[in-house]
């Protein structure tokens, strides 16, 4: 075997050092391409990010704004379901004492009269029990309960006690709402209905006690009920007993 | 599309016209009934879509009127809603006993009834 001849080595190893010198200044051009064009591409990212960071910063100030619109729109929609709550309480209301006045007027004859006083105190202003009093003379005379009231008065008088009281204090009289009158209300007494005739004290309707589901309590339209009875219902008994 | 009816049931006067004003105001043809048994024949005579209805009437109650009205095929499935005077469980009790769908008490709320009015019609 030849051993090997050192001029020979020393080209074959330059040779190989060139290619790879060569291989390497390849790679690194491509390299290079590849940062340039990866240097590109992050320049175009960067201005498509900023971009889209401006429209989401434009997005966010519309939201605002929608959602202070939305904000006004709601409020206004539940100032809206309150006013039409306001409304329909008030429809009620009127209806309510369109109602009673149509009832009380709409006989001459004095049971119709005592059922349409009844029907108003049970149905519209919910109450279980209670007498109707009408003045014979110096006092108040039952003419009528519903279904029996519980303290048994079948007279009050016309001109001092409590009735006498609460109608100079121009009534209705609502017990824990209104001051006690100066003369003693038996215990049973809710509420006290003085009925009047141009200025005279002519009956009363005395509420005993209420329906369960009051509460024992009453709302604006039961004072407006009342209210109304205290003119009209003594103007139909009135009538009714003008026509007897 | 028609517009509903509603049978309305009470023997006051004042309760029947205050309810025939009140839902009369919704866009429902309202027919009423003096009591119990005049309900369930008009109610079988015309089914009307849904009835409200008091409980203590003279001649047929509110209760037995119910009762009527769901042995009846053509009026077995009509909603019914009663009008109690006192709401009391024991009272109510008898009321979905009888096949009732809901009930109001006595003085009626407008808004209520007419929510519950509207809920059994679906609307």
């Amino acid at each position: 075997m030849t051993p090997p001849n050192k001029s020979s080595f020393v080209q074959k190893l330059t040779a190989s050092a060139q290619k790879h010198a060569e291989e390497l200044f390849e790679q690194n051009e491509r390299l290079k391409s590849l940062v340039a064009s990866l240097e590109e591409k992050q320049t175009q990212i960067s201005e498509e990010l900023s971009s889209l960071r401006e429209e989401r910063d434009a997005l966010r100030a519309e939201r605002g704004k929608l959602k202070h619109v939305l904000d006004e729109a709601l409020a206004q929609n539940r100032r809206d379901i309150e006013r039409s709550a306001l409304v329909e309480q008030q429809c009620t209301s009127l209806a309510n004492l369109y109602v009673a006045t149509f009832k009380l007027h709409g006989s001459l004859e004095r049971e119709d009269v005592l059922a349409a006083i009844s029907e108003i105190v049970v149905n519209l202003v919910g109450c279980e029990s209670f007498g109707v009093f009408e003045r014979s003379g110096g006092a108040l005379r039952l003419i009528g309960e519903f279904p029996s009231h519980p303290c048994g008065i079948k007279e009050i008088p016309a001109d001092s006690g409590f009735v006498a009281d609460i109608f100079q204090n121009n009534g209705p009289w609502i017990s824990g709402r209104d001051p006690l009158p100066a003369s003693p209300v038996p215990q049973e007494v809710t509420a006290v209905i003085p009925l009047r005739l141009r200025s005279e004290l002519t009956g009363a309707v005395v509420l005993f006690s209420l329906l369960p589901q009051k509460g024992g309590s009453f709302g604006d339209v039961d004072i407006e009920l009342m209210d109304l009875l205290t003119a009209h219902a003594a103007t139909a008994l009135f009538a009714s007993r003008t026509n007897a | 599309m028609s517009k509903k009816t509603l049978l309305v049931v009470d023997d006051s006067p004042t309760a029947l016209m205050m309810n025939t004003m009140l839902l009369g105001r919704q866009p429902y043809n309202i027919v009423s009934a003096k009591d119990g048994q005049e309900a369930v024949d008009k109610a079988i005579a015309s089914p009307p879509d849904l009835v409200v209805m008091d409980v203590m009437m003279p001649r047929m109650n509110g209760i037995e009127a119910c009762r009527a009205l769901r042995q009846h095929e053509s009026t077995r499935l009509i909603p019914v809603i009663l009008i109690t005077t006192r709401g009391e469980e024991e009272y109510v009790a008898q009321g979905f006993a009888a096949g009732c769908n809901d009930y109001v008490t006595k003085p009626v709320n407008a808004t209520e009834l007419v929510a519950k009015v509207r809920a059994l019609l679906g609307e």
